[in-house]
């Protein structure tokens, strides 16, 4: 009578109620960002989700990796890629579930300090009942932030655009939803990093920039590599290295972007066949960029030395 | 446990507190799953099963035993003893 298939977006709904559940039970305080809760707060129209992506208050994440362990979830290996600022999110992965859970330690454009960063979340966070189990999330206005921003990451994806044009009518709709994001951008310190969302509302020419430039370069280095930052940190890697180095260095990113990336050895995953279709597609990108000696997409791009951004 | 309605077709998802991933029920697995809500004995809900889907309970009965024991041995639902009742 039972062993119907498990959908996508039924699993990223009771994965929501899952983390929740993992959360309420050992005494942490974690938020569900994005996915159909975002659609729920009226930010964005309905799309279909693939991944979990839940934001674990400071110093409790290591708990929230655990308890998914002990549920059968696996980690994914981050690919071994020279690191010029940290990773801001694990994946975990189950055999049985059509979908990854991204278990965030911060949320990546939110340069504040994590710990004002969530105080300031979970004092305006909204709450939803999923399988009936309390679900908190972000207000809807912080939700907003967050959904413009991975989509300011994404914005190369006309998805991840019609998203930001979304988000911008959500806030532009009532002056007091605006007034309440610009205030909320401010402690998040996120005012720079969703540049375009203002300046697709119009007000961009009234905001200061919020980062340094160190954290600006950070900021733009994640967008330019939006699915799995690996690719990136590749990249910048190999401008530092003579055209041998750079040889040798192509062989070791197409092995672990490509052969090997996370560890698992699940390849027919959907999560797991985008994430790979990302890879080869930046491994194009690099190919292009070690043939014509110059970026392909990063013109900007000046190297830094590792630790010197936040 | 977690237990909730899928948002296409008429499917019901159930995460225990000790399963890893969820069951998905369907058509007569989900009207049982409904049914065990109503605190009414094994034998009813076979008599309600049989109704809702035009059948001689005695045609269903083993069926319907057999998936609220699977259930029960799951800790999904719990055996509770009802005086001249059928037990699953």
């Amino acid at each position: 009578m039972t062993g119907s298939a498990l959908t996508t977006s039924d699993a990223v709904l009771v994965g929501h109620a899952m983390t929740a559940r993992i959360a309420q039970k050992e005494g942490f305080r974690a938020l569900l960002v994005k996915g159909p809760l975002a659609a729920e707060l009226g930010v964005r129209t309905p799309r279909p989700s693939s991944d979990v992506d839940v934001l674990v208050e400071p110093g409790r994440v290591s708990e929230m990796k655990r308890c998914l362990v002990a549920q059968g979830w696996s980690e994914r290996k981050s690919a071994d890629a020279p690191r010029f600022y940290p990773l801001h999110s694990a994946s975990f992965y189950h055999h049985s579930w059509p979908c990854d859970i991204d278990v965030h330690e911060h949320f990546p454009g939110f340069f504040a300090d994590r710990t004002t960063a969530f105080a300031h979340l979970w004092s305006r966070r909204s709450k939803h009942v999923i399988g009936g189990i309390d679900v908190y999330a972000p207000g809807s206005i912080d939700m907003a932030l967050a959904v413009a921003a991975h989509s300011v990451r994404n914005q190369a994806s006309d998805a991840r655009a019609q998203e930001l044009t979304q988000v911008a009518s959500f806030l532009k709709a009532d002056r007091s939803r605006l007034d309440s994001a610009l205030e909320s951008a401010t402690v998040l310190r996120a005012v720079t990093a969703l540049m375009p969302l203002w300046s697709a509302i119009g007000v961009d020419d009234e905001l200061s920039p919020d980062l340094s430039e160190s954290e600006l370069q950070a900021w733009e280095l994640l967008r330019q590599s939006p699915g799995d930052s690996s690719a990136l940190h590749w990249l910048v890697a190999f401008r530092s290295r003579t055209r041998l180095a750079r040889i040798r260095l192509a062989l070791r990113a197409a092995k672990l972007l490509v052969l090997n990336r996370d560890g698992s050895d699940d390849y027919f995953h959907r999560s797991r066949r985008d994430r790979l279709r990302h890879g080869l597609r930046e491994i194009q990108s690099l190919r292009r960029e070690i043939a014509g000696g110059q970026p392909t997409r990063t013109p900007q791009l000046r190297m830094r030395g590792r630790g010197d951004t936040k | 446990m977690i237990s909730l309605r899928s948002s296409a077709a008429d499917r019901i998802l159930v995460l225990g507190e000790t399963t890893e991933t969820p069951l998905v029920l369907e058509d007569s697995a989900a009207a049982i799953w409904s049914y065990t809500d109503e605190n009414i004995s094994a034998g009813e809900i076979v008599e309600r099963v049989a109704q809702k889907y035009g059948m001689q309970p005695a045609d269903i009965r083993a069926d319907v035993l057999s998936f609220l024991r699977e259930l029960a041995d799951l800790s999904l639902v719990c055996r509770v003893p009802q005086r001249g009742a059928e037990q699953v």
